[in-house]
């Protein structure tokens, strides 16, 4: 499988997607890591630099306006919920959401939530707020659930994000995963997505892979990741060779280094 | 079709937990035969050149030749209040005043559109029988939806984008509920939309067009699509076969030729 591929999410196409037999797996070498380490450096920045797949696929452009709404919690308390699920299949999904509310809210109430954080903008929620808030986390995690049923037995929720802190460049990478497969052939990563895939949905998927690899203390990368657009009826998928990851971590320093020219040109 | 003349007894959860006790006979439903009939219908009307701005088939454009009056921007936030009701009753959330919650979930869910901007704009006359006439048709829903039970996996607001011909024609849908699981040999889900319209031949199209859809997208046909009317309490229900789903892609690629021959 070189490049992107496409496929509708049919069940012959995600069989397809999911074998990974003979698909060898690429490792990052710590030379590797301090050459990227290097790039980083020798972009100057005057805080500490995040970036993520979401500012690759935007040309590097900073999201500058960001809010808590009903859609944008969906995707952590639905993705915490399905980890309640895992742990205790007896629970339905909006159980499970309760949960995972009740966690953050519990955080917030303790002082451990950081100003504009969820669990401090769901503390201050009218109750019909709350209501749409669980419908949609609720919606997510069962949408997800039932894809990941489609994808075999091996799929399991992604304990966490991946995020990978460069050495000495003040830059922490992000790399957004769902789930993963994990196999006697190895693993592969799964993203869902909202809407459409955009133009530029592969560059996120290589460069949320070649975080993933970075965060792995072996530097094993994946076999392959793929990127479900459930409301398209598409997914995407790319394999973890040296090429796909050497491609992702250029996108993420070019995203860096627009990052610069916009603060630059703010500074002036 | 079944319709259901009862109104004050049968909810639409009932109805369906009816239909689906009803062993019906397997149909072989054919997905990929749907996507090729629709692809090869684009390319009859389009042809290879890719319009600059790809044209978007959405259930009003069935619906919008016959309902008009739902298309007006007070129809549009009714039906807008409605479907935050029943989320909230979908999932068994309490609901303490119709309105009130409606709007602030609306609002919530919504955040900064035109929409909103009308109805801040609205004066406290319009607002007064914008209220009571969410009410009533709330009223309505509480009575004939029914609380889905968690098992049957209800999702709300469910929304779809289908890219086809080469992304020169959009497919939009936004289902107001589904439940039922896709997995497994044969699908048991079900599209619902709740309208606050009166329920017509346009509705039936819209309801084909559900079915296409989620088709295109799951590679797995529903098997129910059904519809409440909270104007007037009316449930449709119909089972999805090869015929539905054939007369479905007739009516998109009709639709196609109208808005191609009106650019």
């Amino acid at each position: 499988m070189n490049g992107v591929t496409q496929r509708d999410l049919t069940n012959a196409s995600l069989e397809e997607l999911c074998d990974i037999k003979g698909v060898a797996q690429a490792v990052i070498t710590s030379e590797q890591r301090d050459a990227l380490a290097a790039r980083f450096r020798s972009i100057p920045t005057g805080h500490h630099r995040r970036l993520d797949a979401w500012m690759v696929e935007k040309a590097g452009i900073q999201s500058s306006d960001f809010a808590w709404s009903p859609i944008t919690t969906r995707r952590v308390l639905g993705n915490a919920a399905l980890r309640y699920v895992e742990r205790s299949p007896q629970l339905s999904y909006s159980d499970a959401v309760y949960e995972a509310l009740a966690d953050q809210l519990d955080r917030a109430a303790r002082g451990h939530a950081r100003t504009g954080s969820l669990g401090q903008w769901i503390a201050n929620l009218a109750n019909p707020i709350v209501g749409i808030v669980v419908a949609e986390a609720t919606t997510w995690a069962t949408q997800m659930h039932q894809m990941m049923g489609r994808l075999g037995p091996d799929i399991a929720m992604a304990s966490v994000d991946a995020y990978y802190d460069v050495a000495g460049a003040r830059t922490t990478l992000r790399g957004r995963r769902d789930a993963l497969i994990k196999s006697e052939e190895g693993r592969i990563v799964i993203r869902f997505r909202s809407g459409l895939p955009v133009r530029t949905a592969g560059a996120g998927l290589r460069a949320d892979l070649a975080v993933e690899a970075l965060s792995d203390p072996q530097g094993h990368v994946a076999q392959r990741i793929i990127g479900i657009w459930p409301e398209a009826g598409v997914a995407l998928a790319l394999d973890g060779t040296m090429e796909t990851l050497r491609a992702g971590a250029r996108d993420l320093v070019r995203s860096a280094i627009v990052e610069h020219r916009h603060y630059t040109r703010i500074a002036a | 079709m079944t319709t259901t003349a009862t109104p004050h007894i049968v909810t639409l959860i009932d109805s369906l937990r009816d239909a689906r006790r009803t062993t019906s006979p397997e149909v072989a439903l054919d997905s990929a035969g749907i996507r090729a009939t629709l692809a090869d219908g684009i390319y009859s009307l389009l042809g290879e050149a890719q319009p600059t701005i790809p044209y978007v088939i959405r259930p009003s454009s069935f619906r919008r030749d016959v309902a008009t009056s739902s298309y007006t921007p007070y129809g549009r936030m009714r039906g807008a209040l409605i479907t935050q009701l029943m989320r909230l009753i979908a999932i068994d959330f309490p609901i303490h005043d119709l309105f009130t919650d409606a709007v602030a979930a609306w609002r919530a869910s919504e955040g900064a559109s035109e929409l909103v901007e009308v109805f801040a704009g609205l004066d406290d006359d319009e607002r007064a029988r914008l209220a009571t006439e969410v009410v009533a048709h709330g009223v309505v829903l509480q009575q004939r939806l029914g609380i889905p039970p968690s098992s049957w996996l209800p999702r709300t607001a469910v929304r779809s984008a289908i890219r086809l011909g080469g992304g020169g024609v959009i497919l939009r849908d936004h289902i107001d509920l589904v439940i039922g699981s896709a997995n497994g040999v044969g699908s048991g889900v079900a599209l619902i939309d709740i309208t606050t319209s009166i329920l017509d031949e346009s509705m039936e199209r819209a309801l084909r067009f559900h079915a296409v859809v989620e088709t295109l997208k799951s590679g797995l046909a529903p098997r129910f699509v059904a519809t409440l009317s909270t104007a007037t309490g009316q449930l449709w229900r119909f089972n999805v076969d090869n015929e539905l789903l054939h007369r479905g892609v007739g009516e998109i690629l009709s639709t196609l030729d109208a808005l191609v021959a009106g650019r």
